[in-house]
């Protein structure tokens, strides 16, 4: 079916994308010092946190 | 332990590290769109809150590992066993990082295409990086080893 070969691709393309976004990232972390890394590691678990924290404020946002 | 060991468990250290951010840099990335697709009304409340726990477990562990990395690195420097630190870490990769990411990926098999799509992108990194790791412990496990034998 035509809906479904295109929902295939849109599927991969998404899985793609998804891939190469997260390793042109993750990429910057090999030019680092030891200490750039440290730093950048722990600003990674804040956002990682927040994230978190928000999709739970979003069932109780009070 | 010699100069060398502490040189290659150090730098099995660090890739270690690097890894690690790639671990966080996935799993925040799926609480995102996680979190988007629920604002804009494509998945219900159960599934976004299931997926946000399996990330919040799946995080948990990240950061326990990441505690195991630092504690590691003082007692390389301190002048532990090489071999035994990285035996350390690998225990705890395996039971802190692995089971947590396999949780998350069965957590996610009733998402919609579109948003199982990128979350599914994302678990396939996870997944490679979770090879990449297993790669490392073994590289560095054969290499220690044989050192211990040449200075045997």
């Amino acid at each position: 079916m035509p809906n479904g070969i295109l929902g295939d691709v849109d599927h991969v393309r998404l899985m793609v994308n998804a891939i190469v976004e997260g390793r042109i990232e993750a990429k910057t972390v090999q030019d680092m010092t030891d200490e750039q890394l440290v730093d950048y590691i722990a600003k990674l678990q804040k956002d990682a946190r927040d994230a978190v924290e928000a999709g739970y404020h979003q069932h109780d946002p009070t | 332990m010699t100069g060398c060991d502490k040189a290659k468990a150090l730098t099995t250290v660090r890739q270690a590290d690097e890894l690690s951010a790639k671990l966080l840099i996935y799993g925040r990335n799926i609480a995102l769109a996680n979190n988007e697709s629920f604002a804009r009304g494509n998945i219900p409340a159960a599934v976004h809150l299931t997926t946000n726990k399996a990330v919040d477990t799946y995080l948990k562990g990240v950061d326990a590992f990441l505690a195991g990395i630092v504690a590691a690195k003082k007692a390389i420097a301190a002048g532990s066993n090489a071999s035994g630190q990285v035996d350390i870490l690998k225990a705890l990769f395996d039971r802190e990082v692995v089971a947590a990411a396999l949780a998350l990926v069965n957590s996610v098999t009733a998402l919609p295409p579109g948003l199982a799509g990128q979350i599914g992108g994302w678990l396939a990194a996870i997944q490679l990086a979770i090879s990449s790791f297993r790669v490392l412990f073994a590289d560095a496990q054969i290499s220690l080893n044989t050192e211990v034998q040449h200075y045997a």
